[in-house]
């Protein structure tokens, strides 16, 4: 598992806005074409940014996700699941 | 031939427009840029070499650029986001200076990338927009990764910003060039060490005054070998931003810095060399 795959949802995220609605209305539609493993897709449409971390996504690319408050991810809500994620 | 003329250190952090227009013009943090703006002006160089780490903004994992060249005619940016009381910005690209940059590296020995058509992230555009807002002075960004870890070697960027010195200098054109180093010492963003309620943080301070005693003292080789990937990341994600600063120290040479202000709660510093 490379995490390639939710990288790259966040990425188009930063760079694609019909992308970015297409998660926003729909995110288990938008998500069904990436290479992502169960627990990836998972933890994407939970927004459990924690988990994508320690999975060894990039944390400036999930930080885009709050940043248009995508999968449930207001700023403070992501502030305090990234923290959960300290060791 | 061209001269190198400056080397300036410089954080990028998006939040200095709204801090400035907070803060007022004597801020600690407007006061540091206009001290730094005045040694670059002090010198008016007419060209910028960029050290820049881009922010996956520009590159991706798809083809992702251990060091690279910009050569085009032109650049734009923030391409990462719209950053509250900064404005977009198209600068200059001296395109030939980026070309000679390139091919100078393959010919010493450093297999650069290149890139013809490409963005720029806030961490250009930051320090262009407080050093020279008019943007009259066209820039040739050299992008090191010091944010997609694996990360190159301290002792390699050194090295590199050696050769693009001698590089500079062998360009055939008569300019006055400045180097300016784009990067933080000791910060997190958006990552597990975040401030609570804040979306970054500073999770080992200390490391940004050690870091300026080096820099002060021009401390390289004991410098070179304690800023192992490692280190640098635990002072931060953004922690690897210090190979760009390491790769001006190459540029730099022996001279002294004329200026060298830590920030240390906000994890950076400012620094200028200058020779005149």
């Amino acid at each position: 598992m490379s995490v390639y795959g939710v990288n790259k949802v966040c990425f188009r995220v930063q760079k694609d806005p019909a992308f970015r609605e297409q998660l926003r209305t729909d995110p288990a539609a938008a998500l069904a074409d990436f290479p992502l493993a169960d627990v990836e897709r998972k933890a994407l449409l939970e927004g459990d940014v924690a988990m994508l971390h320690r999975l060894g996504a990039h944390d400036f690319l999930l930080g885009m996700l709050p940043r248009f408050e995508l999968l449930g991810l207001t700023r403070n809500v992501y502030i305090e699941r990234i923290r959960g994620a300290a060791s | 031939m061209a001269d190198v003329v400056a080397a300036l250190g410089v954080p990028h952090m998006p939040q200095f427009p709204q801090m400035v227009a907070q803060g007022g013009p004597d801020c600690e943090v407007a006061q540091l840029w206009r001290a730094a703006r005045g040694h670059l002006d002090a010198v008016n160089p007419d060209v910028l070499v960029v050290l820049d780490s881009d922010h996956l903004a520009t590159f991706f994992y798809d083809n992702l650029p251990t060091f690279s060249i910009g050569v085009a005619p032109a650049t734009s940016g923030p391409s990462d986001d719209h950053w509250p009381l900064l404005p977009s910005y198209t600068v200059q690209v001296e395109e030939d200076l980026g070309r000679h940059l390139h091919a100078s590296g393959l010919e010493q020995g450093f297999d650069l990338a290149q890139t013809q058509e490409f963005t720029v992230d806030h961490s250009v555009i930051i320090p262009l927009h407080f050093l020279s807002p008019e943007m009259d002075r066209p820039i040739v960004p050299a992008f090191v990764n010091g944010l997609a870890p694996p990360l190159p070697l301290a002792h390699r960027c050194y090295a590199l910003g050696r050769m693009l010195r001698q590089a500079v200098e062998q360009w055939p054109t008569k300019a006055r060039v400045a180097f300016v180093a784009s990067g933080s010492f000791a910060l997190e963003v958006a990552g597990p060490r975040v401030a609570d309620g804040m979306v970054y943080g500073v999770p080992d301070p200390d490391w940004v005054g050690h870091v300026c005693d080096r820099l002060k003292r021009g401390e390289v080789e004991a410098f070179l070998e304690e800023a192992t990937s490692e280190r640098m990341l635990q002072a931060g994600n953004t922690g690897g931003e210090l190979l760009n600063w390491i790769c001006l120290l190459g540029a730099i040479g022996s001279v002294r810095p004329s200026m060298m202000e830590p920030q240390r709660d906000l994890g950076h510093a400012f620094g200028a060399w200058r020779w005149d």
